[in-house]
């Protein structure tokens, strides 16, 4: 049987890597992502599933799923060459990402599916802090949360325990990466508010271990913390996955300049 | 007035290095072959954010336009700060009669 050796959550956002920041929000921010990557490299993971959100760079609005798997043999990212992230293949895992690919389907749900994804920040960013060797193979899954209809957050939820019974069913050892989030609004007029009243009441939740008050949060609500904020789908299927443990925040931090609440959060 | 093919122009731009740099050396030509009307054709030749705001361009399309052109964040979300609360995004279903958007 396999086995969740750890489950991460943190925000994408390419101001950590690139803007400016007060230096103390700097250092608090990445000292998360440092006792996080600690913490995945003591669970020793096989294979991480990277579940994160298409930004323009696989899809347009032609065609346009609201899941999609990678199940090759590697991927390829960050597309951006602004992020100062080295730029290249990122090892995948054919098999697990099958059965989590096969899985899904037998529990009707049917991601797309990718040989040859491309991953931006929004992959790429938390696993160049996370594990910056990039020896550990990726399934990255990514969720629409760009353009509308949206995956319901129920329906990530669902897709997030099928996950789990895919891993169940595996032999191995996996880490949950959800990344996205939490208020932002990257690009429009709105860009730098930060609904922090959102966040935390967001956050409470995660750490009492509440998911069913998760995914029954409005969509209107969530529409008031800003577009970007629709990204917490990502925490919401690796939820699903882990529904049985609570959230430890390791960060929380608004940062006006990188346009973004900025959380790092563990299930355990 | 198609914001499908300005929309469709900067995804071209954010995945295609090459096209980015074509269009930043040869403007007019890398535009030549999409169906634009006069003022989207003048709105991205120009650089003008508040213009491509106004006409729906999605918010992640508008930092791929000015990355792809090279226009500083700052100096993007200055030309489109007077815009705030112009449009609504929303996720959630809209009412029958509603418009999610207002140009």
């Amino acid at each position: 049987m396999g086995e969740i050796v750890a489950a991460i959550l943190c925000s994408h956002a390419p101001g950590i890597a690139v803007y400016p920041a007060p230096e103390e929000k700097r250092q608090r921010v990445l000292a998360g992502f440092a006792q996080a990557r600690a913490l995945l490299e003591a669970a020793r993971p096989e294979v991480i599933l990277a579940v994160s959100c298409e930004h323009f760079v696989n899809f347009n609005v032609d065609n346009f799923p609201a899941f999609c798997l990678g199940i090759g043999a590697a991927h390829y990212g960050p597309v951006e060459d602004t992020l100062g992230i080295p730029v290249g293949d990122v090892p995948g895992h054919p098999e697990f990402a099958r059965l989590v690919l096969e899985t899904a389907y037998d529990g009707d749900v049917e991601p797309a599916f990718s040989e040859h994804l491309l991953l931006d920040h929004g992959t790429s960013l938390p696993l160049h802090y996370l594990n910056p060797a990039r020896d550990i193979p990726v399934v990255p899954l990514l969720q629409n949360c760009l353009v509308p209809p949206l995956p319901r957050l129920a329906r990530c939820y669902r897709l997030g325990q099928l996950i789990r019974q895919a891993i169940d069913a595996w032999r191995g050892r996996v880490a949950l990466v959800g990344t996205g989030g939490l208020s932002h609004s990257p690009g429009a007029p709105e860009s730098g508010y930060i609904d922090e009243a959102f966040d935390h009441e967001f956050l409470t939740l995660l750490e009492r271990g509440d998911a069913a008050a998760i995914v029954a949060i409005p969509d209107e609500r969530i529409d008031r913390a800003g577009f970007g904020t629709w990204e917490i789908r990502q925490w919401v299927t690796v939820l699903g996955a882990v529904p049985e443990r609570k959230g430890r925040v390791l960060v929380y931090e608004p940062v006006p300049s990188w346009l973004t609440g900025c959380a790092v959060a563990v299930l355990e | 007035m198609s914001l499908y093919e300005v929309q469709r122009f900067i995804h071209r731009l954010n995945v295609e290095p090459a096209f980015a740099a074509r269009f930043r050396e040869a403007p007019e030509e890398a535009l030549a072959g999409y169906a634009l009307d006069e003022a989207e054709r003048t709105a991205l030749l120009a650089g003008d954010m508040a213009a491509l705001w106004r006409m729906g361009v999605h918010p992640l399309l508008m930092l791929h336009y000015g990355r792809a052109r090279r226009i500083p964040l700052p100096e993007l979300l200055r030309q489109i700060e007077p815009l705030r609360g112009l449009r609504q995004l929303r996720s959630a279903r809209p009412r029958a009669g509603a418009d999610a958007r207002r140009p």
